[in-house]
């Protein structure tokens, strides 16, 4: 109970997404507070198109993939499973460098360039700005997975003539939501840390360090001696397990589909782990002068 | 006064240059770490590391043998330092300790992450009906399972799809990064000859082998085989396993196990051919030359008691 009310004088999210003099409460409100998270999400995914991230790693992925693909070894031209990997490999590099890089730069850009007193002054309130940058750098990134894995299916429907819709579905959309909570990560990284390439570094280190080894932290545990153990695997479950998300093995050896309980229970552990992620970010926002 | 000076302190930076070149490119010339003899440019580029990435292209390709499940560095792995891809092709296959199971799994998150990737053993060429743990709780078979627990590792649904030819690309960059691995080259001419049916690349991949690692033992077993297996030509192939004999005994010795079959086989082919041909005194002494390695002692001794027979077919009992 004290806990709740703690919570709640900390931060009260009826009266942040409505702003205070608006005279705005319940449907309204929440109409209100959508208006404009998804304004200013709208600027980021306009942002996004006027800068040439997207456009330079997209032309890449596509060279390379391409260059690949018309390579011939023995004189055998159906091999299709190293283009594809070549070409998810890719696609994660590209989306990750995007997510990461426009996440980190949106709040202290906003204060650098003194936008963020206009803004908030609109009257946004702080929760409303936060959840805005993360919604337009989740739907930009979700455009431009899109893009890739359009181009990712047409690929590998060339080489080996098959479409592996549901696969490719599940796939991009677990993606998505991985990036979620990426980008909520580094938007919270945003307000602790100095400058943006900072952030960048300690996100980028602690996504990769997850990918690459959250999935074995048990196994390492396991192996340790007491009170090394339970630390190790206590962060093993309090991780937010980001390799959940790379089925990019499934895909390229065509294993088919995942049971869709399944990827709808870890779209829900994605949802959760954002949600928690920008609530600390928000509070954070909330209490951090903005000078 | 001040510009004349700058314009003499350039000069003698650019005299003193000029004397260190004179100096230093003889030198670096003679050096041993200089990589500027090499024409290829990977070698250029990645020095002796484009070694441990030829081993992960290897590694990558016995991977794909296994459609993608494949143990990390924290999961079990069989000791034996051949993979499955390289057993299936020289060793045999039966000696071969194959990638372990997963086993159970260790706790929920564990249970969970196991539908996100390959965690089902299979080979290519194999059907896979279910893309979950086969060995979890409660496991059944996916709705196109057609096969019972017995026959279920039995499947021929794929045979023919040549599904193999998903190896080759990491084989050709294996070897392309490290030409000087023999392993590699049997390894992608085996795959081709038996499974894809490309005899003619085979030969070829051994024959650019052979260029880098000439008089290879383990090479011209290959191609021995190529000639004698494909080509059905008997006396090229007991020629090249004379000098892949030949080579064997001034390179190697019975230290390593692999050198040992490696010994084994060519040994054992060699008999077989003379054998054929009727030369039996030769086939007889290459048995003879096997019982030194052979832990089958009493079935080479039957041959041979077989073959001697056939030299004097009238001999007093």
């Amino acid at each position: 109970m004290s806990v709740t009310k703690t919570l709640k004088t900390v931060i009260d999210f009826r009266r942040d997404i409505a702003p205070i003099g608006s005279g705005l409460t319940g449907r309204s409100g929440a109409a209100s507070a959508w208006a404009n998270v998804s304004a200013i999400g709208g600027v980021v995914i306009k942002e996004l198109c006027r800068r040439k991230d997207f456009y330079v790693l997209f032309v890449l992925t596509a060279l390379i993939t391409l260059a690949m693909a018309s390579a011939s070894f023995f004189n055998e031209t159906k091999t299709v499973r190293a283009v594809k990997e070549l070409c998810l490999l890719l696609v994660w590099v590209s989306s990750l460098v995007i997510a990461v890089t426009t996440a980190a730069r949106q709040i202290p850009a906003e204060r650098e360039n003194r936008t963020l007193f206009p803004l908030l002054a609109k009257p946004v309130t702080r929760a409303e700005v936060i959840l805005g940058k993360f919604w337009g750098c989740w739907l930009a990134t979700g455009l431009t997975l899109l893009v890739f894995y359009l181009f990712f299916v047409v690929i590998g429907a060339t080489r080996d003539g098959q479409w592996p819709i549901a696969a490719s579905f599940q796939a991009l959309t677990l993606h998505w939501f991985m990036l979620g909570i990426v980008i909520a990560m580094t938007a919270l990284g945003s307000l602790v840390f100095a400058a943006p390439s900072s952030n960048n570094t300690i996100t980028f280190v602690l996504v990769l360090g997850i990918l690459l080894l959250g999935r074995h932290l048990n196994k390492v545990a396991l192996r340790l001696d007491e009170p090394l153990q339970t630390i190790v695997y206590a962060v093993y479950y309090v991780i937010p397990h980001l390799e959940l998300y790379d089925v990019r093995d499934l895909l390229v050896h065509n294993w088919g589909s995942i049971p869709w309980l399944i990827w709808f229970a870890a779209i829900g552990y994605a949802t959760v782990y954002a949600g928690f992620f920008l609530f600390g970010a928000c509070l954070i926002f909330k209490r951090k002068p903005v000078i | 006064m001040r510009g004349r000076n700058s314009v003499l302190f350039a000069f003698l930076l650019m005299t003193l240059a000029l004397s260190l070149v004179t100096w230093l490119e003889p030198w670096f010339q003679s050096w041993a770490g200089s990589r500027t003899d090499s024409a290829n440019l990977l070698s250029v580029a990645l020095g002796d590391s484009r070694r441990l990435f030829a081993k992960h292209f290897y590694v990558k390709a016995d991977a794909y043998f296994h459609s993608g499940y494949y143990p990390s560095i924290f999961d079990n792995r069989p000791d034996d330092d051949k993979l499955h891809i390289a057993a299936s092709a020289g060793a045999g296959h039966e000696q071969h300790e194959d990638l372990p199971d997963p086993g159970q799994p260790r706790d929920w998150i564990d249970r969970f992450s196991r539908h996100f990737y390959p965690s089902v053993h299979t080979h290519l060429g194999q059907a896979r009906c279910c893309n979950h743990d086969h060995h979890a709780d409660g496991h059944e078979h996916g709705p196109d399972c057609k096969h019972g627990e017995v026959d279920h590792d039995d499947h021929t649904d794929t045979a023919g799809k040549r599904e193999e030819r998903e190896l080759l690309p990491w084989l050709k960059l294996a070897a392309t990064l490290d030409p000087d691995r023999p392993e590699t080259y049997v390894t992608a001419s085996f795959w081709l000859r038996s499974q894809l049916g490309k005899v003619a690349e085979a030969e070829q991949f051994l024959r650019e082998g052979l260029q880098h690692i000439p008089g290879e033992p383990e090479l011209l077993f290959e191609l021995g085989r190529i000639y004698r297996e494909n080509h059905k030509d008997n006396a090229r192939a007991r020629t090249i396993w004379q000098a892949a004999l030949n080579q064997w005994r001034k390179s190697r010795n019975f230290d390593t196990a692999e050198d040992r079959l490696l010994y084994a086989q060519i040994l054992v082919n060699l008999a077989q051919i003379e054998g054929e041909q009727k030369d039996f005194p030769k086939a007889i002494e290459h048995l003879q030359a096997l019982l030194a390695v052979t832990p089958n002692k009493d079935s080479i001794q039957k041959w041979i008691t077989e073959l001697s027979q056939e030299v004097s077919p009238i001999a007093p009992k």
